[in-house]
């Protein structure tokens, strides 16, 4: 799948009342790419990924998913594609097995499938000593986990992840992401959006850059370094490297706001 | 450091909180739904104010009638109507009232003088409290008029009562509101709720039993229950207003002041758990997080314990029947949802308890019991308590919404699983109420049997045609068990209202019509046919739904993944 291009956008536009949240973006996410999106709070990321997902209808412009129209084939692309959005998805009255095993059929696979596949996820994710509990009664943490077994359960070939690590523990962010470079080195695709920079940074291999609603970058981690640092006048830190937070803020301004001072805050 | 600004005031307060509240009610009006949903409220205000209004008449020449003829002893009676009324109307007001979280205050500098107060006058302010008080005034009116000279007792007593009224109705609900903070004593509160809401059927034919067995009033338990009522507060409130209408000033303050001694009770009550809010009470009930597991191992086993055993029905696609599967396992987590299989039955039982007395010989229920037109009514009471689950079939589902726009299933094929699921279950509430009509009258005519199937049919199809199309266009977040803060879109009242008046109305129609032809049989190719319109008008609507649930499906995520 490596090279093809899996998610494309034309001119996708969406606007709530006078608001534009997505401006004209134009993205081309490639196969086998671990993509991060990024951007500061309000600059369209969950609209983005909520109408590349399917989850809200653009008010203008085209989505493909492996080449495939979401707007008019939406079940075929939705069969391929595994989502944690920002709202997990789960069914709270179902134990954590019950919802696997009914995700699995709702994707279309057999009883002897579904039943293998939710023991190996709930193995996995360590959700296997609550059998009983249901998941309305899980912490946040293991609603994600589960959120994101209940997203893989079919095996897609592109997976859309809103903020997967918020919330998550320590050694659980450490299960998922070994899962996640697992499916990247099996040519899947992973779309995710995250403020926690470091991550991003350790993870993905292309980045894009989304700021009032416009795509302001988009690229691989060295190819908007190089852009960045052949800009004159721009200080390249001792080690030779800038950091994704450091392109990050020279590309959306955020230092500026940061040089500002409340005088009656103590 | 800064100067930090000074504390606001009692007063300053409760005008913010007002404000607060219609900035809330003002921003609702940006868009068509809120509108909508204003619009259907106000109809329901409307309906609200006339009870209101009908209520104080009643209340007030009540009260003028019974002090003016002497029969204080019956001014209790008004009291006890006027205290469950109170209490128990913000349970089922909890449609049309929009609620507010009063925790929410406590991230502001309140001392706790001041959290306790707005607490207070916040109760003031609930639609039962308003009612009751409406009430309350229109029984003084009422007792001021036919005799005058009680006026100021009367005005103490009332005040005194209302106030306990309003520290009991608070101190309930934040100890309630404790309770239901937990998924589990949310759900056993819920099935007590349940419990009592059909207790209060019973009170009907309980009264006629006893107007007709006079004896029962002299002797055995009826003396005792009059003497609990007396030891209870309104029995206190309408006990003073008696003694001192009599008058008996030495009894009448000895009733008086153990009302405002249950009054001081309910405050202190009140303060333990509005001290323990105060101070910050956690009430998440989110699980500690799980003990450590070992690593995940690089080959992963097979299957080593069996999961849950998958559902499948023949000839179903897999989708509708994993949807049936969850939806059924929804049910069987519920308590109300259980309880809502055997309410018919119970419903049943009611109305042979009514009928079974030598003086019902001839009313309306002896001669449906007798003529086995007590099956369709119980079935009409059946589609009747179903709305909830026809008419908002996403309520439950929570954040699970997105996962049903997320699949690559048609959303038609989503709604025909919680469609099948609520036709099983009226198909066995059905088999169940023609069991117990049998067994407790006897087996209704097989043409009054296959009619009501017909007529069932007709309902049920309708109401999923229209339920279906509602459950997406006002779809509204509820929760097994938790009452008072939930409420239900307006307009899906509204129309459901209308749409089963009209259902079960055109049914009451075909059934009296074949009735008076002495031609029952006529009435099942009428339903049948209405069956036929009915299964038009719902393929109509499930062809619809997939494009509307994609249209609508931001209003749908907004409204049922909303954290409340």
């Amino acid at each position: 799948m490596s090279n093809e291009i899996a998610i494309s956008t034309e001119n996708l536009t969406r606007r709530f009342g006078e608001l534009v949240a997505v401006d004209q973006v134009n993205l081309s996410v490639e196969g086998g790419q671990f993509f991060g999106f990024l951007g500061p709070n309000g600059a369209g990321k969950s609209t983005m990924i909520k109408m590349l997902t399917g989850l809200l209808a653009p008010s203008s412009g085209n989505i493909r998913v492996l080449g495939v129209d979401l707007a008019t084939h939406s079940v075929e692309v939705k069969a391929s594609i595994g989502v944690v959005p920002e709202g997990l998805a789960l069914f709270g009255r179902l134990t954590a097995s019950e919802y696997l095993n009914f995700v699995g059929r709702m994707y279309g696979l057999d009883r002897t499938t579904t039943a293998q596949r939710t023991q190996e996820l709930l193995e996995f994710m360590q959700l296997t000593d609550r059998p009983k509990t249901l998941v309305t009664d899980f912490s946040h943490g293991m609603q994600k986990k589960l959120a994101m077994a209940a997203a893989v359960i079919h095996g897609p070939k592109i997976l859309f992840l809103d903020e997967p690590f918020e919330g998550v523990d320590a050694i659980a962010a450490g299960t998922l992401k070994a899962m996640l470079q697992r499916m990247i080195t099996r040519g899947a695709t992973i779309f995710l959006t995250s403020h926690v920079l470091e991550i991003v940074e350790r993870l993905c291999s292309h980045v894009a850059i989304i700021s009032k609603g416009k795509l302001v970058a988009q690229g691989s981690l060295e190819e908007l370094r190089a852009g960045i640092e052949a800009r004159q006048g721009v200080t390249v830190p001792s080690d030779g490297k800038l950091t994704l937070e450091e392109i990050f803020l020279d590309i959306v301004g955020g230092t500026r706001e940061a040089d500002r001072e409340l005088t009656w805050l103590s | 450091m800064a100067e930090l600004a000074a504390v606001p005031g009692v007063p300053q307060q409760v005008r913010l909180i007002a404000g607060l509240r219609w900035m809330l009610f003002k921003n609702s009006l940006r868009n068509v739904k809120g509108r909508l949903e204003a619009v259907s409220s106000g109809i329901l205000w409307l309906m609200m104010t006339g009870i209101v209004v009908g209520g104080g008449i009643f209340f007030g020449i009540a009260t003028y009638f019974l002090v003016a003829e002497g029969r204080w002893t019956w001014l209790a009676g008004l009291t006890w109507i006027i205290f469950l009324f109170w209490q128990i109307y913000p349970i089922f007001a909890a449609s049309v009232g929009a609620q507010f979280d009063f925790a929410n205050l406590l991230r502001f500098p309140l001392r706790f003088g001041s959290f306790f107060t707005l607490s207070i006058i916040y109760g003031l302010f609930d639609p039962g409290a308003v009612a009751s008080m409406v009430w309350l005034l229109c029984m003084w009116i009422g007792l001021g008029i036919a005799k005058p000279a009680a006026i100021g007792w009367a005005l103490l007593v009332l005040v005194a009562f209302a106030a306990m009224n309003l520290f009991f109705a608070r101190m309930v609900f934040v100890w309630i509101e404790r309770w239901l903070a937990r998924r589990r004593t949310r759900e056993i509160l819920g099935f007590i709720f349940i419990l009592i809401i059909i207790g209060f059927q019973f009170i009907g034919p309980a009264v006629e039993h006893f107007q007709h067995h006079r004896a029962a009033l002299q002797t055995g338990w009826i003396p005792a229950l009059l003497a609990v009522s007396n030891a209870l507060p309104p029995g206190l409130a309408g006990r003073s207003l008696q003694l001192g209408l009599a008058p008996s000033h030495a009894q009448a303050g000895l009733s008086f002041i153990v009302l405002l001694v249950y009054s001081g009770a309910f405050l202190w009550l009140l303060g333990i758990r509005l001290a323990a809010q105060y101070r910050g009470e956690n009430l998440s009930e989110t699980v500690a997080p799980a003990a450590i597991a070992r690593a995940p191992r690089a080959s992963l086993p097979r299957a080593a314990a069996p999961a849950s055993p998958l559902l499948e029905i023949p000839g179903v696609p897999r989708p509708i029947a994993a949807v049936f599967e969850k939806e059924l396992r929804y049910a069987m987590r519920s308590g109300p949802m259980l309880l809502n299989l055997i309410v018919p039955v119970i419903i049943v039982l009611i109305f042979g308890f009514a009928t079974r007395q030598p003086h019902k010989g001839n009313d309306f229920f002896a001669h449906a019991s007798r003529t086995g037109f007590i099956f369709p009514i119980a079935i009409a009471y059946t589609l009747l308590i179903q709305i909830n689950w026809v008419f908002n079939c996403f309520a439950f589902d929570g954040t699970g919404i997105q996962f049903f726009l997320l699949a690559p299933v048609r959303f038609r094929d989503v709604v025909m699983g919680k469609n099948l699921f609520l036709s099983v279950v009226t198909l066995v509430q059905a088999l169940l109420v023609w069991a117990v009509v049998s067994w407790f009258f006897s087996p209704p005519p097989l043409v009054i049997v296959v009619a009501t199937f017909a007529a069932l049919l007709y309902g049920s199809l309708a109401n999923f045609a229209v339920g279906n199309i509602l459950s997406v266009c006002f779809p509204r977040r509820l929760e097994f068990g938790a009452f008072r803060q939930k409420k239900q879109a307006g307009v899906t009242m509204l129309v459901a209202f209308v749409a089963q008046a009209v259902l079960i109305g055109l049914g009451a129609l075909v059934f009296a019509g074949a009735h008076f032809f002495h031609r029952i049989i006529l009435a099942i190719p009428i339903f049948l046919a209405f069956a036929i319109i009915a299964a038009i008008g719902y393929r109509f609507s499930l062809g619809r739904i997939d494009r509307l649930a994609m249209s609508r499906r931001e209003t749908l995520t907004a409204e049922l993944c909303r954290q409340e």
